[in-house]
């Protein structure tokens, strides 16, 4: 195809976004320059120099939308812009790892979205702020498909197979329940029904608690006279009965905190199979998509808290190559979901990458011992001088040592590596435990490290480079004949 | 090297303290003790652990992968496999310079790993060597 028939504009909304971006850029150079107006001369004039600012600034907007055009050319996604200097910035499709589409309120009234394409060289690569829903299903359909069939079958295939069917694409923004079109093959949903349930196992409960905490006392020099004071007499005369109110009250608002928060993050998520590619959706308000083809996921992380293992419940990742962080947070597989219906999903999503199977090489008992000392040793250190200094008021801080003893040996259970065929299974736990399963071959190095110590038991920690976000998989206390042939085999 | 500098910093460290304890008339013990304990650190990580860091680092490269060996108590192994290699580079420092010497790196899409302190004209054929056993696609 020829360029001309490749490049399109940004969405309308776009003028408005750029003009604002260089319209605030000004303002924060200008901004001393401007209080001396107001000061100096007079109000009137800060009101005529603003107004020249939002006038250039929306010509700017208008320049810039104007110079700025993207498409497939060959291959790649190509990006010009720029309007006195002239950018190309070039991706070839074959390395685009995952699209993310983000839609806030008032690009949904608008039929807009933006979209962040992410190669395995780092962050976002290219981010185009505005474009319409045409763009991003093309966009879409050319992904994950390359090599798959010849050029031009691909891209109208691609435009026949994706019409403006996506519900975020209503400017009413309608639910995705309500005008499903038939054709959307949804893997699985989230049923409502989950969202309290991940709103309270959630860990941002913990911290939502903390800021509360934080806030309810400080409550008696915000509010006059103080509201506890006044408050927590009258209901309850003993103290500490007001106490227990007061931590049900904190309790109570972190709680609907949470479920605020996973409502507006969550609802309505569902995964969804699109031909080659997996379609991540959610969200109430702003509406986040993210598209990863199927063939590029290089590995899967199962993710089960404290609390949400007590339960028998776990939170699913799919991570790509690349080194990017946030992209880590786009791609969640399934918020929350039984453990034991993790491996169907998995294998009706990512069948490369089955879950079951691997037989992980642990530890052996002799390494108990370390993994013991590891934590608890920090933990005495740490409670001795409280517990000696403050002596009957800080014994409670021995509390620590049978909470990390606990730990460790927890910790000492849960660590594990293997390998299966392609696959190469990683299992550990920090609080909460961590199950990554990933293709072997995107292992880039293996190092076998020994210490004195553990050379005298026969001990050795296996380390693994991969080329999935940042991940360096490490296993400590294998036997040292167990890694070395893990090593050689990987 | 960086041991090596580390020492000296540390020998210069403890001699302003023995000269300040000195001043303020502190106890002979007291100046004398630290003082032994850094020239023993010093002596270690300058005249015994570098060598023993030098006999023990090992490297080989073959068409399928590159090896490197090293550690003096701690010991380590690393394995690169030649297809995974993104990029080699070499690196001179000034006091290399003057030795004749220049380091490898070998750049992975997950972390790189050194090969320090080769004779140049060597550094310079494993880099060729390295890069063309590399020359192999590999996607991410």
């Amino acid at each position: 195809m020829s360029s001309e028939a490749a490049a399109e504009r940004l969405h309308p909304l776009g003028i408005g976004l750029l003009a604002v971006r260089r319209a605030r850029a000004w303002l924060g150079a200008i901004l001393p320059a401007l209080a001396g107006v107001a000061i100096g001369v007079g109000l009137l004039y800060l009101l005529g120099a603003l107004l020249v600012i939002v006038v250039v600034a929306a010509v700017v907007g208008v320049l810039e939308w104007r110079a700025y055009t993207f498409g497939i050319e060959e291959e790649s996604f190509v990006v010009r812009h720029g309007v006195f200097s002239r950018d190309t910035v070039s991706v070839p499709l074959a390395r685009v790892q995952s699209v993310d589409i983000d839609q806030s309120p008032i690009a949904r009234l608008l039929g807009a979205r933006s979209l962040t394409i992410r190669t395995a060289a780092g962050s976002a690569t290219v981010r185009l702020i505005a474009v319409s829903a045409g763009a991003e299903s093309r966009l879409r359909g050319a992904l994950g498909e390359a090599g798959a069939s010849p050029t031009g079958e691909r891209q109208s295939g691609a435009l026949g197979e994706t019409g403006p069917s996506r519900p975020g694409a209503r400017p009413s923004g309608a639910r995705a329940e309500v005008h499903a079109p038939a054709a959307e093959d949804v893997v699985r949903r989230l049923p409502a029904s989950a969202l309290p349930l991940i709103a309270v196992t959630s860990p941002r409960i913990g911290a939502g608690v903390g800021v509360l905490v934080a806030v309810f006392y400080r409550l008696d020099d915000i509010v006059p006279g103080g509201l506890t004071e006044k408050v927590a007499p009258r209901l309850a005369p003993g103290s500490l009965v007001a106490a227990l109110l007061e931590i049900a009250a904190v309790l109570a608002f972190a709680l609907a905190a949470s479920l605020v928060g996973t409502t507006l993050a969550w609802a309505g998520f569902r995964v969804v199979r699109d031909g080659p590619r997996l379609r991540l959706r959610r969200g109430l308000l702003s509406y986040r998509e993210t598209v990863v083809p199927v063939d590029r996921v290089r590995a899967v992380q199962i993710r089960e808290g404290l609390v949400r293992q007590a339960l028998g419940l776990c939170s699913l990742t799919v991570r790509t190559a690349g080194r990017a962080k946030e992209a880590a947070q786009s791609g969640v597989l399934f918020p929350l979901l039984a453990r034991r219906e993790s491996a169907a999903l998995v294998r009706d999503t990512v069948p490369a990458l089955e879950l079951e199977g691997i037989a992980l090489h642990r530890p052996p008992r002799r390494a108990r011992g370390r993994a013991l000392r590891r934590l608890t040793i920090p933990a005495a250190i740490a409670a001795a001088p409280p517990a000696a200094l403050l002596f009957p008021y800080g014994l409670p801080a021995l509390l620590l040592l049978p909470a990390a003893a606990l730990l460790s040996l927890a910790r000492f259970r849960a660590e594990g590596v293997g390998l299966a065929g392609d696959r190469l299974a990683w299992r550990r736990r920090r609080l909460a435990r961590s199950t990554l399963v990933a293709q072997a071959r995107s292992v880039q190095w293996r190092r076998v490290r020994q210490s004195p110590l553990q050379r005298r038991r026969a001990l050795a920690t296996l380390e693994v480079g991969l080329a999935v976000g940042g991940v360096e998989v490490s296993a400590r206390d294998l036997d040292a004949g167990d890694a070395a042939a893990l090593a050689r085999a990987l | 090297m960086q041991a090596g500098l580390a020492a000296a910093g540390a020998l210069l460290a403890a001699l302003v303290a023995v000269v300040v304890l000195a001043e303020v008339d502190a106890s002979p013990a007291l100046v004398v003790l630290p003082g032994l304990a850094w020239l023993v650190f010093f002596a270690l990580s300058v005249f015994v652990l570098p060598p023993l860091a030098y006999r023990r680092w090992r490297f080989g490269i073959d068409d399928e992968e590159i090896d490197l060996q090293r550690g003096r108590l701690w010991v380590e192994r690393v394995l690169v496999p030649m297809a995974r290699v993104q990029h080699v580079d070499s690196e001179v420092g000034p006091l290399e310079r003057r030795l004749g010497l220049a380091s490898v790196w070998v750049h992975t899409a997950s972390g790189a790993f050194e090969i320090p302190a080769l004779d140049a004209e060597r550094a310079r054929e494993l880099r060729v060597r390295i890069a063309r056993l590399a020359r192999v696609s590999d996607e991410l």
